[in-house]
């Protein structure tokens, strides 16, 4: 590790601090039934209780205990941004193989689509498709995977025009291999450290995606535990001065979306992805 | 044998057409090492990959018939190409790093290519692969490093192993020592001479080095400009070269006990070939320009297999 934090300065510190905040709320996810106090869907006490020994992060306007609600929220967040995330890929990067490799008009057709799709801005595109779908966690992953694949097609496919002009593609050919070993044996383990990168940098976007569309009713519903869904919640009390209904979910939303974010930035620049956008 | 017809390789470019080939015959007999030697741009390694069809658009073979042993490789589907390549035809080219893949270990690649062509269990190729690796004096302990672990010879030497997989009757190598210091280039070299000998491989060389390739090779073609000028026995293209430019090509190699200190360039530099010259294209640099060479292509003119394109042969070797 010593020798990872010299060798990369700055963008090591990047990598090591994201990676630890992710870990922490991936904990958080995965044990949320053996850490959490109480049970989050559970009435525990009186409505909105201040943060105190017994609540730590307080009670929400049901009285039900934040923290709780917190640590199983992560639990949502991360389950749909996994979802959306692996049918991004599974469609975005298989495309921009075929895109890129084969070219002519099937390249056109497919970027023309994603350029659209990309042209939207992410969380309204995704709220309409959403919308179309109807609320629900399902839905809302799906939406949320709609709005990331250009990202991985468009990536995917810059980067296997050039690696189709390399030199040891040119020398697969003239040893014969075929079309499909070019694309899965050479190109694609050869754009992996890119798609590290874009993943990370998605990620980061996605935690804020999900809490949007959370937060406007599109995505689970009552009472399951979500941090897009408690900011709803505890907005309308926010006036008469109770803050922690809001405040602790709204804080982990940033630091999970900052944790993906400073991983994807670390990575960007230490695999030499210089010029990798999220969306 | 290797016998190419009148092979034309034009790229269509939006400012015109670049005639890259044109009209090159010449034929690489069993167990030789045929040399083609000519400046950057003089279209040797449009040739190479011509004669395996991996000419990238917007180039294309426009004319001419590649006959390898009686089949003719222009007329074939591109999956009758492809097992034509590596098989009967493999190539090495320049720069070895940036011809193997960097995140596959260099024995998996030897595997890989023999796996293409033939149906045999992974552990028969892997087999195989460590006397290869043997064979090109590598040693089979290097199956399991990557390309940046290897030297640069020694990653020259697996492309010959990969290219020597299938025991290929064609072996082409575009300047396969060009990145490589002499030393090591003479290692090299005496490698690709003891494969032709051992499996009977012809070899294609190809370099800009003319000493490289009168050393090494038993034929000798000289291209300039799209064009094969000439082609000839070695010993015989050396002992009297016929075209002006061969003789100049000699004339510039360095001697170290050469009398003149200063070396001999050739005046003047290769054509633009969207826009050659007319009549002969080495017309605008050639010290005996006659008025028909501005005009006149130069027809072949052959004297018992020593073939020229200059029209100062017109009436017979002098």
């Amino acid at each position: 590790m010593i020798s990872f934090i010299n060798r990369y300065g700055v963008d090591a510190y990047l990598v090591i601090s994201g990676i630890a905040i992710i870990s922490i709320f991936l904990f958080l996810a995965i044990f949320a039934d053996f850490v959490s106090p109480y049970d989050p869907i559970d009435i525990v006490g009186e409505a909105v209780q201040p943060p105190s020994n017994k609540y730590l992060m307080g009670t929400d306007s049901l009285g039900r205990d934040v923290l709780s609600r917190l640590i199983h929220g992560a639990r949502t967040i991360m389950g749909v941004i996994a979802v959306s995330t692996a049918v991004s890929m599974v469609i975005g990067i298989p495309l921009g193989l075929i895109s890129g490799y084969i070219g002519g008009i099937i390249d056109r057709i497919l970027s023309v689509i994603m350029d659209s799709i990309y042209a939207f801005p992410g969380l309204i595109l995704a709220i309409a498709v959403a919308a179309v779908l109807g609320p629900g966690i399902y839905n809302a992953a799906f939406a949320i995977s709609v709005v990331y694949i250009p990202t991985y097609f468009r990536m995917i496919r810059g980067h296997v025009l050039s690696l189709k002009e390399s030199l040891f593609v040119e020398a697969a050919k003239a040893m014969g291999a075929t079309n499909n070993r070019i694309i899965f044996r050479h190109i694609l383990p050869n754009t992996i450290y890119i798609i590290t990168v874009i993943f990370s940098l998605n990620v980061s976007d996605a935690v804020l995606t999900e809490a949007g569309l959370s937060f406007l009713g599109l995505s689970v519903s009552s009472p399951t535990p979500d941090w897009g869904f408690d900011l709803r919640n505890g907005q309308r009390y926010l006036l008469s001065g109770y803050w922690w209904p809001v405040f602790f979910p709204g804080v982990a939303i940033i630091l999970l979306a900052l944790g993906f974010g400073l991983l994807g930035e670390g990575l960007n620049t230490i695999l030499g992805g210089e010029g990798v956008k999220s969306r | 044998m290797l016998r190419v017809d009148n092979l034309k390789i034009y790229y269509f470019l939006r400012d015109g057409v670049v005639k890259a080939v044109d009209g090159v015959s010449f034929i690489v007999p069993d167990r030789s090492i045929v040399g083609l030697v000519g400046e950057s741009g003089s279209g040797k390694s449009t040739l190479a990959s011509g004669i395996l069809r991996l000419i990238p658009p917007p180039g294309r073979i426009v004319d001419g018939k590649i006959y390898l042993d009686g089949v003719e490789l222009t007329s074939l589907s591109e999956e009758e190409m492809r097992r034509i390549r590596g098989r009967d035809i493999s190539m090495v080219f320049q720069d070895p790093l940036a011809s193997l893949d960097p995140l596959m270990k260099v024995g998996e690649q030897i595997v890989e290519a023999i796996l293409a062509h033939e149906d045999i269990s992974r552990e028969e190729a892997i087999e195989r692969t460590y006397k290869l690796l043997n064979d090109v004096g590598v040693g089979e302990e290097r199956f399991h490093s990557y390309p940046h672990q290897l030297s640069g010879g020694q990653r020259q030497r697996v492309m010959i192993a990969i290219a020597m997989a299938l025991n290929p009757r064609i072996l082409i190598a575009d300047e396969p020592t060009t990145a490589l210091d002499v030393v090591v280039q003479r290692q090299i070299m005496e490698l690709f001479n003891e494969l032709r000998n051992k499996y009977s491989t012809s070899i294609l060389l190809i370099s800009h080095d003319i000493s490289l390739i009168i050393q090494w090779s038993d034929y000798i073609g000289v291209m300039y400009a799209g064009e094969l000028v000439e082609f000839s026995e070695s010993r015989k293209l050396v002992e009297k070269p016929l075209h002006p430019y061969t003789q100049a090509l000699i004339k510039a190699i360095p001697r170290i006990s050469g009398g003149s200190s200063r070396l001999y360039s050739i005046p003047g530099s290769p054509p633009d070939l969207t826009n050659p010259p007319s009549g002969c294209r080495f017309h605008p640099r050639c010290p005996y320009k006659m008025e028909i060479c501005e005009s006149k292509i130069p027809e072949e003119y052959n004297f018992h297999g020593h073939r020229v394109r200059c029209w100062l042969y017109e009436e017979g070797i002098g």
